[in-house]
């Protein structure tokens, strides 16, 4: 179904994740659901790589425009 | 040819104590198990109305009768090239999902001698694999094999044998051995009974020794290597057991497969080839996951920001008009290898596909349908196209993109970067709103390592994926079609209550993209508004103790009378609609998708056998979806797309 190159580049990553392969229905997990209200306002720090740098932006302005604020 | 609906199972005795083997003919289940021995065998096989001479007249092995096994084979070319409309009141004709699917029984009288000399005869001019046995007062007296051979086997197994063990780690020793030994008798059985499925063994094989190469070369590792090795082997050695048991000589050739022991189930297993190898040549050869990687040669004109996750101005990008693959020379794709399994049911790895044992009785009801394969497919692509768009933890030059896209508008310096911000954005939306915590009033933080990021969200991302790719492009967007097909699927499974929220959310999802234009306020309610009405059509004919889509429908009730939990979805729901707007502007494409149904549907009498083509095997078999279904229709649809003149030589890719 795909490339020897696609093969082994969607294998590396499944393997980085800890993942061997996608499973059916019968082996899904449920992801939680929660209950929460839109904020206006989202703050989200998000460390990348193994820098110590950190990235703190604002998601409201963006977050806005795919979905509605109530 | 039409097939009778009169169940019958053919039945082999061997008996040790005078060491012959004995036939019967029973009418049900448990007359073939009476008197059943450590050494007997069974496998259903379903008269012709043609060719069938009624339960006291047909081949219950009384007196003298030959009996000729031949396959696999268009049973209809059989009939008319040896033009038995001529002879019908001196045969039997029975169909079967094995690899021999055709089994013609005469009598030992002139016409019957010449009917069976002169199927042998055919056989071997048109390279027909068949067994022909003589029998006496139900004991086989006589038994002429007619495998193939082409000696084409040797050199592909003395490749694979080349590999030696010391030149790999030594944990992969067994792996490889295993390997070594299931492609050799996997090869050298389907050499001797169907040159298409001994071309298409090869190129399974072909693609397991390139990715040794790539080991040997220093492109993969000895992990990767073990679990492609292992996937690979556990699906080759399933599918040769299953499609070449009870080839020549069937005495010795018993299935694993306990139902269809005596004849195995090669034919199922070729029309699931076809029927993959149609996907594969389209989907498969459009090499969509490279494509995304060759939108990084676009860099003018790149969408704003606002543009991307919103707006109706990509939705006509078409990703097959808008790049182009280098030309490529020879077979490029490596094959699934499709393997029918009561334990895996529909599942699949990045090479493997299974299929639920119970698609063998029932592939065209809803509950087992075959088509569920397009969703088992669809994982594989996205995974291969998460590979491009995604990070990877370890890979050292992610970062600086990932904080590029996550921290300036317009930081996308190509549209696959635009595609990678797309799905970035996804992630860390949908991360908010499931687990950031509060504080303040009206504040929301949160802190992760990005990979702990996106692996907590990477199989909800991934369905979300999947489920719209396989919408649009395998149900073309119906909605009905697609909501009866998954919700009726899903209902045949036990225990999966807890999951059915979020298979409303996926639904909901999926569905919507055929409204990617309209605004996020409306978007929820539209998709609410179509929904709804479906399930409640679908509901009643749900005949399960626990109806997943009554509890559907009452998630729904609640959220119409509760406004907190209709925002709670809402925002979980908006959340996933830039994975579908990712799916729907970055990977659909009209064009593909028209490849996928070529064609007007040939339809015919039911389980007539005519030989003529389908049309396409996917509206086919859709055609063909129903809540109840006989027994029969699964041999007949299996007899069907395995030798639909449709496809040529699909099996062999």
């Amino acid at each position: 179904m795909l490339t020897l190159e696609d093969t082994l580049d969607a294998a590396k990553q499944m393997m980085a994740f800890g993942e061997d392969g996608t499973d059916g229905a019968q082996a899904e997990q449920p992801a939680r659901i929660q209950g929460h209200k839109a904020r206006r306002t989202v703050k989200s720090i998000i460390r990348i790589g193994n820098e110590t740098e950190e990235f703190v932006r604002r998601w409201d302005n963006k977050l806005k425009l795919y979905i509605p604020v109530k | 040819m039409k097939l009778g609906t009169r169940n019958l199972y053919l039945v082999l005795h061997h008996q040790l104590n005078d060491n012959t083997h004995r036939v019967l003919l029973a009418d049900s289940i448990a007359q073939a198990l009476d008197d059943w021995g450590a050494s007997s065998r069974l496998s259903p096989i379903w008269a012709t109305e043609e060719f069938s001479r009624g339960p006291d007249i047909d081949c219950r092995f009384t007196g003298t009768r030959y009996v000729t096994f031949l396959g696999p084979v268009d049973p209809m070319k059989l009939v008319r090239e040896l033009k038995l409309d001529d002879h019908r009141s001196q045969l039997d004709v029975y169909i079967t999902v094995g690899c021999f699917n055709v089994i013609v029984c005469t009598e030992d009288n002139a016409i019957g001698q010449e009917i069976s000399g002169t199927l042998v005869e055919w056989a071997i001019s048109k390279e027909v694999a068949f067994e022909q046995w003589r029998i006496v007062d139900g004991i086989v007296q006589k038994c002429t094999l007619g495998a193939l051979s082409a000696h084409r086997a040797q050199e592909k197994i003395k490749k694979l044998a080349a590999f030696s063990s010391s030149d790999f780690p030594a944990h992969l020793a067994a792996v490889l051995q295993e390997l070594q030994a299931t492609a050799a008798a996997s090869l050298s059985r389907a050499e001797a009974i169907h040159g298409p499925t001994f071309s298409y063994i090869s190129e399974v094989v072909d693609g397991i020794i390139a990715i040794i190469g790539s080991f040997k070369s220093g492109t993969s590792d000895a992990f990767l290597l073990q679990t492609s090795l292992q996937q690979c082997n556990a699906a080759l050695s399933r599918f040769a057991s299953q499609a070449t048991a009870g080839i020549p000589p069937i005495f010795e050739m018993q299935g694993h497969f306990w139902p269809h022991s005596l004849l195995g189930i090669g034919t199922a297993n070729l029309a699931v080839r076809q029927l993959v190898a149609f996907i594969e040549r389209v989907i498969g050869e459009a090499q969509l996951p490279q494509r995304v990687l060759r939108l990084a040669d676009q860099t003018d004109n790149l969408p704003a920001y606002t543009s991307l996750v919103v707006g109706s101005g990509l939705l006509d990008f078409d990703i097959l008009r808008e790049t182009t693959l280098p030309a490529v020379t020879g077979k490029p794709l490596l094959p699934l290898v499709s393997f029918f399994s009561g334990r895996d049911g529909y599942s699949s790895k990045l090479q493997t596909l299974s299929l639920p044992s119970s698609a063998l009785t029932e592939c065209n009801s809803y509950r087992s349908n075959l088509l569920t394969v397009t969703h088992e497919i669809s994982h594989i692509v996205i995974q291969a196209l998460l590979a491009k768009i995604s990070p990877t933890p370890g890979v050292p030059k992610d970062p600086e993109w990932v904080s590029r896209l996550w921290n300036e508008n317009d930081g996308a310096r190509n549209l696959l970067e635009s595609t990678r911000k797309l799905f970035l954005e996804a992630t860390l939306s949908i991360e908010l709103t499931a687990t950031t915590t509060i504080q303040g009033s009206e504040k929301k933080s949160m802190s992760k390592e990005l990979h702990e990021l996106l692996r907590a969200h990477r199989q909800e991302t991934q369905e979300i994926l999947v489920h719209t790719f396989d919408f649009l492009y395998f149900y073309r967007g119906d909605t009905e079609y697609y909501v009866r097909s998954i919700w009726l699927s899903w209902c045949a499974i036990p225990g999966i209550e807890d999951r059915v929220q979020e298979y409303l959310l996926r639904t909901l999802s999926a569905i919507s993209a055929n409204f990617q234009d309209i605004s996020s306020e409306k978007r929820f309610g539209r998709a609410l508004a179509i929904l709804k009405p479906l399930l409640e059509k679908l509901a009643p004919t749900i005949q399960y103790p626990v109806n997943y889509i009554e509890t559907a429908l009452a998630r729904i009730s609640l959220m119409e009378s509760d406004r907190n939990v209709l925002d709670e979805y809402d925002l979980l729901y908006n959340n996933r609609m830039l994975l579908v707007r990712l799916v729907k502007v970055f990977l659909h494409s009209d064009t593909l998708e028209k490849e996928l149904y070529p064609a007007a549907i040939e339809d015919r009498e039911f389980l007539s056998l005519d030989g003529k083509p389908i049309g396409n095997p996917l509206q086919y078999l859709a055609s063909h979806l129903k809540n109840d279904v006989l027994e029969v229709e699964s041999t007949w649809l299996f007899n069907i797309l395995a030798f639909d003149p449709f496809f040529g030589a699909a099996v062999a890719g």
